[in-house]
């Protein structure tokens, strides 16, 4: 299919950004039609394309799962940045381009001499977005940063354990996504802003500030109260019962919210456990929340007997909030999920069809598309060097042989 | 610093009518963007994060809340009971000199009030109608009901949660504040911008359908991509498949280490004082470390628990070893580098005195941020829109808030 019809038809795109929070950015602005071009190299390929998830756990430059998974929809060709002569094609290319994205260390963007000011020169009106882990000013601006580090220093590894226990951590990397959504907000901004003005601009991200502007909740306990927010399991604030109850099966889980009288009465009845109604330990929405330990046992009784699935669907007919705790394969085949159509299937040259997830957003006049499969590595030179910059066969070939555009 | 310039969103009229965190966060962003955002609230007890903790020095207001006071800075707020037919007709006049609308309410509700997709693209053509549900506008679990909890349970965040759990004998783990909602109004706004890039070109509006669960689904990229790769399930019991990757107790908290680069770990083998058990065969790779934790954790953990974490922190960072602090509240409010980079935003808002808040994580180089502005009072400008913009008398807004209309 076409993308010439497409949002951002016509909005080039250099993206230099490695493994998550940048590569996921990009995507989303290619699943939006834009053409997204990775630049990376064979001395240096993105560590994606090396993460150990190999499709059927066979190794190879283009067989990583989560490489494929990020960077579908993209282009690809290689040139080393590490040499004068590749980072001279870098800026041909952007002369050509709308917008660029990176997420370097901030003295390497400097030495590397693909800064903002730089790039410029080249594109006035380019756009260009910067996601390093901590921004580019401050004392610790040249900070490294993982997705579980950057997860510790922005507050929210504080805010998960169980009740009383230590802090544990998420079980993905949360921080990369964020960066990525704040980073395509702001790019669809300044695009915005061009629009209207024929200005491009900067735009200067720090990944941790993005963690820490989604946990308000804990930050102003503290400006407010003088108080650190605490770990509180799958507990709320104030619903109660309000958790992760245990199901018939290996390992099944279904979270229950209960939000009102009205759903405490519902609840009760369906679950067959009228006296839970009557219970004064439970009459009212505040002893239930004090009383929530012996409720939770009480619950986890009843939900035992049962599947996930079962009580999902029976709590949801009165109207209360219940989802099974799924995992990857049931998220994958839930019917809802399914019959919504948000994992397509992709054919690969190498790895055959495999699924992808969608994008976040549907809309009905310019919708965002899956469409390609991620690029091998290189798969684009001919196109990028030939179209695109017009570069002349001895020239190819001289920066082939010096390991330019290798 | 006021840079010279215009605000991107100069021109664009956006109304919110919604409850909690997913559509006042998108509210938000599009406000800091230079929107004008009127929010629309139920007459006297308001949105419902008015009532949610953390309050302004522990007592209960609902012009004291937190949660509230940062999702809705800068924000206009008029009262309206759309249950009434005068009501909905107001409403309607809102939104046709409107560029966007962003609501999160159940499907059928607005279809009940007749202010639905269809009913209000006959009103304004032009209008982008951002629409936030749990499972989005189509499908079977169209109108079920969820909570952050079940959403994030559903998403498979928690079941994967928290990471390297010893065993499955205790539950799968949200976040314990309302990470998912935030995350899921980031991508509404993503959603929301490119519909109004999209109507630059296309020359109307359309809708956009947000389901959390999609918005979410992606961050499970790495969970996903096992399933889809290598069809294996990933739980929160992952095997130790390499170390140090872990949190570790320090003498006033913890700290997650990241060292499974060999160079990171001769690091902090030369950092901890090249200790005699670091040359034992058990620890000579990334692999053999994880496979004997239990052996080198008490080892690493002697260490850690005789320095603070800040000194960890920037001991490790100083010799280029990825460690990051696990912060609370307290430390982040009190970092060094957040305050140096100007992050946090001082607020002045009539019922809690000057206040800080979480900033804005992004800086453009061009347009200037909007200037902070404290949160509406609920109903503050019932008379500057209905009187000076819809052109009612003072009298028949005594006679609409008599009859209970607004």
């Amino acid at each position: 299919m076409g993308v010439s019809d497409s949002l951002l038809s016509g909005i080039r795109v250099v993206d230099l950004t490695w493994v998550w929070a940048g590569p996921y950015s990009t995507a989303l602005l290619a699943d939006m039609g834009a053409e997204v071009i990775k630049v990376e190299s064979s001395k240096r390929p993105d560590l994606g394309r090396h993460y150990f998830i190999y499709y059927d756990g066979k190794p190879g430059d283009n067989r990583a799962v989560p490489y494929n998974q990020i960077n579908r929809n993209k282009k690809c060709c290689t040139i080393d940045i590490a040499e004068k002569a590749g980072v001279d094609l870098v800026k041909k290319l952007v002369a050509i381009s709308d917008i660029v994205v990176e997420n370097f260390s901030p003295p390497v963007t400097e030495s590397l001499g693909l800064s903002y000011e730089v790039l410029r020169e080249v594109k006035p009106d380019i756009i260009m977005l910067s996601l390093p882990g901590f921004g580019s000013s401050g004392p610790e601006r040249n900070y490294l940063s993982y997705g579980p580090t950057l997860e510790a220093v922005s507050g929210i590894t504080e805010l998960i354990g169980y009740h009383e226990g230590p802090p544990q951590g998420l079980g993905v990397a949360f921080t990369d996504p964020v960066g990525s959504m704040y980073g395509v907000i702001t790019i669809l901004g300044a695009l915005y802003n061009r629009k209207e003005t024929g200005k491009g601009q900067h735009i200067e991200l720090s990944q941790q500030e993005a963690a820490i502007s989604l946990l308000p909740e804990a930050v102003m306990e503290y400006t407010m109260n003088d108080r650190c927010r605490s770990r509180m399991g799958n507990r709320d604030d104030m619903m109660a019962p309000h958790g992760c109850y245990r199901c018939r099966g290996e390992d099944k889980w279904v979270s229950i919210a209960i939000s009102s009288d009205e759903d405490w009465e519902a609840f009760c009845q369906v679950s067959g456990h009228q006296e839970w109604g009557r219970d004064e330990r439970f009459s009212d929405a505040y002893v239930r929340w004090q009383n929530q330990q012996v409720l939770d046992e009480l619950i986890t009784d009843w939900t035992r007997q049962h599947t996930n699935y079962e009580i999902m669907h029976m709590l949801q007919a009165v109207g209360i909030a219940a989802a099974p705790s799924y995992n990857s394969e049931e998220l994958i085949n839930d019917p809802h999920i399914k019959e919504r159509g948000f994992f397509t299937e992709i054919e690969h040259p190498e790895v055959g069809k495999r699924i992808m997830y969608g994008t976040p957003w549907r809309l009905n006049a310019t919708p965002a598309k899956v469409y390609a499969p991620a690029p091998l590595l290189g798969q684009h030179n001919d196109y990028v060097f030939q179209e695109l910059l017009s570069l002349s066969p001895e020239n190819i070939e001289r920066l082939t042989k010096d390991g330019i555009i290798a | 610093m006021e840079k010279m310039g215009y605000q991107i969103l100069r021109d664009i009229k956006v109304v919110e009518y919604g409850n909690l965190v997913s559509a006042p966060f998108c509210g938000k962003i599009l406000s800091d963007f230079g929107a004008e955002v009127i929010k629309i609230e139920e007459p006297y007890t308001g949105d419902m994060a008015r009532r949610k903790e953390p309050f302004f020095r522990d007592s209960p207001h609902i012009e004291k809340s937190g949660l509230f006071l940062y999702l809705n800075s800068g924000k206009l707020s008029v009262t309206l009971n759309l249950e009434t037919s005068t009501g909905v007709e107001i409403f309607k006049r809102l939104v046709k000199n409107s560029d966007i609308l962003i609501q999160n309410n159940p499907p059928n509700m607005m279809r009940q009030y007749g202010i639905d997709h269809e009913s209000l693209h006959d009103v304004n053509q032009q209008l982008i109608m951002t629409s936030i549900t749990p499972f989005g506008q189509t499908g079977p679990y169209r109108d079920y009901k969820s909570t952050e909890l079940t959403t994030f349970h559903f998403s498979g965040l928690a079941y994967v949660t928290p990471r390297m759990a010893r065993d499955t004998s205790q539950e799968p783990l949200k976040v314990s504040s309302g990470l998912a909602d935030f995350y899921v109004g980031l991508c509404a706004t993503a959603g929301t911008m490119s519909a109004l890039l999209a109507r630059m070109r296309i020359g109307q509006g359309q809708q956009v359908d947000i389901s959390s669960v999609e918005c979410l689904i992606p961050v499970m990229d790495i969970p996903i991509a096992f399933f889809s790769g290598l069809n294996r399930i990933s739980t929160r019991v992952s095997p130790m498949l390499a170390a140090p990757w872990h949190i570790l107790a320090c003498k006033d908290g913890y700290v997650h280490i990241a060292g499974l680069e060999e160079r990171h770990w001769q690091r902090l083998i030369e950092l901890i004082g090249n200790p005699e058990w670091a040359d034992e065969p058990l620890f000579e790779n990334a692999t053999s470390r994880g496979e004997y934790w239990d052996a080198l954790e008490p080892l690493l953990s002697a260490w850690t628990l005789q320095h603070t974490k800040e000194e960890i922190y920037h001991q490790a960072q100083a010799m280029g070893i990825p460690v990051g602090p696990v912060y609370t509240m307290k430390d982040i409010l009190e970092s060094e580098h957040l305050t140096a980079r100007g992050f946090f935003s001082e607020i002045e808002h009539p019922k809690t005195g000057k206040l800080r808040y979480p900033g804005i994580p992004y800086r453009f180089s061009e347009t200037p941020r909007s200037a902070t502005r404290p949160a509406p009072l609920l109903g503050q400008h019932n008379e500057e829109i209905y009187c000076n913009r819809l052109g009612y008398s003072k009298k028949e807004l005594v006679k609409m808030s008599e009859t209970g209309v607004i």
